[in-house]
């Protein structure tokens, strides 16, 4: 089956003082299904950002190709690049600075609408409505403005613009790190049933390898630019391979002090 | 005596769209020695109530309401500026969450350093010399674990990581040898391979120089890495109080078994985390009664008219809920 997001080779380099340059996508093979919720973890300034802006084509890629459906789009302008903004939407890490302070909920999420599609203003109504009834809004919250939402809720609006144009992936970058635990819960049980009802892919990206477990069917790990291991959640997370990704759970806090569970697991020396 | 008696303690912001009761009736001790991990989500009052030590919250707008907050016996709200002072130099040391934003970008760490420590000094009416300065700077350096503390003053904090960056504010906290250290998220702006080195120096320090220590975090999992007792808060109260051990396995408020609930654990993939429905109430009204309990399974009404004490509910275990307690 094509993979529905593909990079291969992919770099991309940023310069620094006295000529050096900071590699920071540095060959990187990934492949996403149809339908499939891939995580990609690592600390910060291991270049998972950079790909991700290399996949929505916000960043340029010094080598390597992008393919979307089997398309490279790589270099892909104009027309050539509209299947891939209406295929892959992007949902950002900090809700309170991804929405417009002077729009209101309508006009965020009717704007790709408006972009994409040509709808009469009756359709656009009903399309807008039914998103947010999608993402678990009533209908009140049409005419709210951003400082009238509370974090889940602006995170919940931005889900609902990213869905907004029909997408196929939808590329998460840390969507639940700003919100609280209790309204993170609320987010993956959202983008669970979203996935599952709407048969989207999922690149997710995230620091918290608990909430990837949780979500995701695989894994990518990232260090310094490069792809380190990959493979099934369960595998990756339960019996790592690579030293890296071993260092990564060693540091994950247990939600509840370990020695309570009886568990001689590594992580506690690295704590206590 | 406590080290640390917090006594019906009221906060109030002023704004132009009312009054704000941001604390509201908060009763807590800390014993010398002691390291208590204060919990609660975004606007619960958790970094208010620790800017209430070292009196950090502008007045106005904010305004105390009532109630008392003594360190060592004496009254923190009606301190003269120079015990004051006193108090925020050598009583309580102070870690903030960001970093960042708490280095001075323009100046070397040397020299914030020596600033801190020449402060320390003036008011204690002495005038240290520049290489004793420098000596106790590598000496506080070097006790937050930061390799070369020499090369170090030199440097400016952009060279530096945010871990190391952390370590230098912690430094600069423990520069007045404090009784009491308050962190308010110390990690929570770090990765988290850098996060369980803060910690681990945090249990260290706390250890060695027998410090008390006042954790304010949003995560349950850092209370339990380094607190032996855990204080929750919802919308300026204090709901549950109780043992670390006893609060992950026997918690009573149903805030604190929601907030336990909703943590994912990579230990227990199938374990489905589950939210706390609806969300915070707007502290500029409050519902009356519990705050809790328009999101609360087992509202009574009583709930709903009168405010629950926070009472014993089993040696050593404080709790504010009707449903909880007997």
């Amino acid at each position: 089956m094509t993979p529905l997001l593909a990079t291969q080779a992919l770099h991309c380099s940023f310069a620094r003082p006295h000529g050096a340059r900071v590699k920071a996508v540095d060959g990187v093979d990934l492949a996403l299904a149809p339908g499939e919720a891939l995580g990609l973890v690592g600390e910060s300034g291991c270049g998972k950002s950079t790909l991700l802006r290399l996949l929505l084509r916000l960043q340029a890629a010094e080598s390597g190709t992008i393919r979307f459906a089997g398309v490279d789009v790589t270099r892909a302008t104009g027309r050539a690049l509209a299947p891939l903004r209406r295929g892959v939407q992007a949902v950002f890490q900090n809700p309170h600075a991804a929405l417009d302070p002077r729009a209101s909920v309508f006009a965020a999420v009717a704007e790709p609408l408006r972009i994409q599609a040509r709808l009469s203003r009756r359709a656009l109504a009903d399309r807008v409505q039914g998103l947010l009834h999608e993402v678990g809004l009533p209908a009140e919250f049409l005419w709210r403005y951003p400082h009238e939402l509370s974090g889940g809720q602006k995170q919940r609006v931005c889900i609902a613009r990213a869905l907004a144009p029909g997408p196929k992936a939808l590329l998460l970058d840390e969507p639940t790190s700003a919100l609280d635990v209790s309204v993170q819960a609320q987010i993956i049980d959202l983008l669970a049933a979203l996935r599952e009802r709407e048969g989207l892919a999922f690149l997710f990206v995230s620091h918290n390898l608990a909430v990837v477990r949780q979500l995701c069917d695989r894994v990518a790990v990232m260090n310094a630019g490069k792809v380190v291991e990959q493979g099934a959640a369960d595998a990756v997370l339960a019996h790592p391979q690579h030293a890296y990704t071993r260092t990564l759970l060693r540091a994950v806090l247990p939600p509840r002090p370990r020695s309570l569970q009886g568990s001689t697991a590594p992580g506690q020396e690295a704590a206590r | 005596m406590s080290l640390l008696e917090i006594e019906a303690y009221r906060l109030a912001f002023d704004g132009f769209e009312g009054t704000a009761t941001v604390l509201d009736g908060i009763d807590l001790r800390v014993e010398e020695g002691e390291s208590v991990g204060i919990v609660g989500e975004t606007g619960c009052g958790k970094s208010v109530l620790a800017r209430s030590l070292l009196r950090l919250n502008p007045m106005p707008p904010a305004r105390v309401l009532g109630g008392a907050i003594r360190f060592a016996g004496d009254d923190v709200l009606t301190m003269t500026p120079p015990a004051l002072d006193a108090l925020r130099r050598g009583g309580i040391g102070m870690v903030f969450q960001d970093p960042v934003t708490y280095l001075n970008p323009v100046f070397t760490i040397g020299q914030q350093m020596a600033e801190v420590l020449r402060a320390h000094a003036a008011g204690t009416g002495r005038r240290p010399e520049k290489a004793a300065i420098r000596a106790r700077t590598v000496e506080l350096l070097r006790q937050v674990q930061l390799p070369e503390p020499e090369t170090l003053l030199a440097r400016y904090p952009h060279t530096l990581s945010g871990g190391m960056r952390q370590r230098v504010l912690i430094a600069m906290a423990l520069a007045g040898e404090p009784r009491l250290l308050v962190a308010d998220e110390p990690t929570t702006a770090l990765d988290v391979t850098v996060q369980s080195q803060v910690l681990a120096l945090i249990a260290d320090l706390i250890a060695r120089m027998h410090l008390t220590l006042l954790l304010i975090t949003h995560d349950l999992g850092v209370v339990g890495a380094v607190c032996r007792r855990v204080v929750v808060m919802y919308a300026g109260c204090v709901v549950e109080d109780a043992p670390v051990d006893r609060l992950f396995d026997a918690a009573r408020h149903p805030y604190t078994q929601g907030l336990l609930a909703a943590v994912p654990d990579l230990e227990r993939p199938d374990h489905r985390p589950a939210g706390i429905a609806g969300s915070i109430p707007n502290l500029r009204s409050p519902p009356a009664g519990c705050r809790f309990h328009p999101r609360c399974a087992l509202a009574m009404p009583v709930c709903r008219e009168r405010r629950p004490a926070l009472v014993e509910a089993a040696p050593d275990h404080r709790v504010a809920c009707y449903a909880a307690t007997p």
